[in-house]
């Protein structure tokens, strides 16, 4: 979700800074998935209902937010979805959420693909975790741009016992992977 | 320290110093090139320290429903955890002790139908691993269906329900075992007999499988 927020941030910085902030939206077809590992498998889940807002300062900074329901992300097994809510504690923490600033957005210039690193907070199970995410922007017009990033996350940091099957535990790192396409309000 | 640097030397020469004109010039380049490097070191250094907070004093989002908490919830999804906790701890016991009958109940088949000269070795410890078995895969299944679902499952197919829909097949394969297996035996000495065995021992190994496909399928 971060990631995500960081993507739309980052097309934003590449733009060349306007007058007035620009807003871009989270657009539907984004997607942000995880991944994680078990000594028997790899499990890997995607949600689709993401929402976030990323806004170009005149001054060229970026903020972003994004956020999605815990409750949303889906593996593909039922019991499993259920199992990740148990230990995500879905109703107490129904939301992973991510704000996020790019303080140093690259040139205008820069290359088609640039990769823009921003210095977000991340709130998973009601624990705010500073990270620094790279983001890759790629803007398909002026309105519009795609963001991809992907960074790990620490179950055991954010206070989220880790799930197990057969009395082994998964892996404490996930994999986060965020694919947001990025629309810009009024544009 | 000079003295162990001659010593690393294969051949034990001393090492050369440098021409008086050489040192004068190297001497200021080095002096020129610690300045230059102190202060990079210094910074370098300063880049491990804490970043300051980045100013995230801004919302782009209309604000979050506040979180529900809700201690009856909680209360249920520690209770499902640990019945399947046990589920999990049964189950595997469950598919070890159906094995041991298989092998067993196998064994007592040929000692009595195959020319094992029919001792009745094998037959008491079938019968009480049969049981034994029953009993497991009865606890186990009923603190699975028993747990509470404080989250909804929606239906689907997917492995977990492959899992279920296999051990429904062997719980239907294990009823039909005990029921055979005592038909069997009632009909000891009679043609029929060996035939309800067989019966028996094919419906084991088929009850055994669809365990097995429940137990792996939880991996995928």
């Amino acid at each position: 979700m971060l990631a995500a927020a960081l993507a739309a941030l980052l097309p934003l910085a590449l733009s060349q800074a306007p007058a007035a902030a620009r807003t871009f939206a989270v657009a539907p077809g984004s997607t942000v998935s995880f991944r994680l590992v078990h000594a028997l498998h790899a499990v890997e889940g995607a949600c689709g209902a993401v929402e976030g807002r990323a806004r170009l300062l005149p001054d060229g900074g970026v903020q972003v937010a994004v956020r999605a329901r815990v409750d949303s992300f889906d593996s593909g097994n039922g019991n499993r979805d259920a199992h990740m809510r148990e230990v995500t504690e879905a109703a107490r923490f129904p939301f992973v959420s991510l704000k996020a600033v790019a303080s140093s957005p690259a040139p205008a210039d820069g290359p088609p693909e640039p990769t823009v690193v921003l210095d977000a907070e991340l709130t998973f199970h009601g624990v705010v975790r500073r990270i620094a995410i790279p983001v890759k922007v790629r803007f398909d017009s002026a309105s519009r741009a795609t963001v991809e990033a992907s960074f790990p996350v620490s179950l055991e940091a954010h206070g989220v016992e880790r799930p197990s099957l057969l009395f082994m535990k998964v892996e404490d790192r996930i994999e986060i992977a965020a694919r947001l396409l990025l629309e810009e309000e009024g544009g | 320290m000079r003295a162990a640097h001659a010593a690393d030397r294969p051949n034990g020469e001393r090492p050369r110093r440098l021409p008086a004109g050489v040192t004068e010039i190297v001497r200021p380049v080095l002096a020129a090139a610690l300045l230059v490097a102190l202060p990079a070191s210094a910074a370098a250094q300063e880049a491990g320290e804490p970043r300051p907070p980045p100013d995230l004093d801004f919302e782009l989002l209309p604000a979050a429903p506040a979180p529900a908490i809700d201690l009856a919830l909680e209360r249920e999804v520690d209770r499902r955890r640990r019945m399947l906790g046990f589920h999990q701890g049964l189950g595997i016991a469950t598919w070890t002790a159906m094995t041991a009958t298989v092998v067993v109940g196998q064994l007592d088949f040929d000692d009595r139908f195959r020319g094992g000269g029919d001792t009745g070795k094998y037959h008491g410890w079938h019968k009480g691993l049969a049981y034994g078995t029953a009993a497991l895969f009865t606890t186990s299944a009923a603190l699975a269906l028993l747990a509470p679902e404080p989250y909804a499952k929606g239906a689907r197919l997917d492995t977990a329900t492959v899992h279920k829909v296999s051990m429904a097949v062997a719980a239907v394969g294990l009823a039909a075992q005990i029921a055979l297996g005592v038909w069997a035996r009632s009909l000891e000495g009679e043609l029929s007999e060996r035939d309800v065995a067989a019966a028996h021992q094919v419906i084991g190994y088929a009850t055994l499988g669809a365990m097995t496909v429940g137990a792996v399928v939880l991996v995928f």
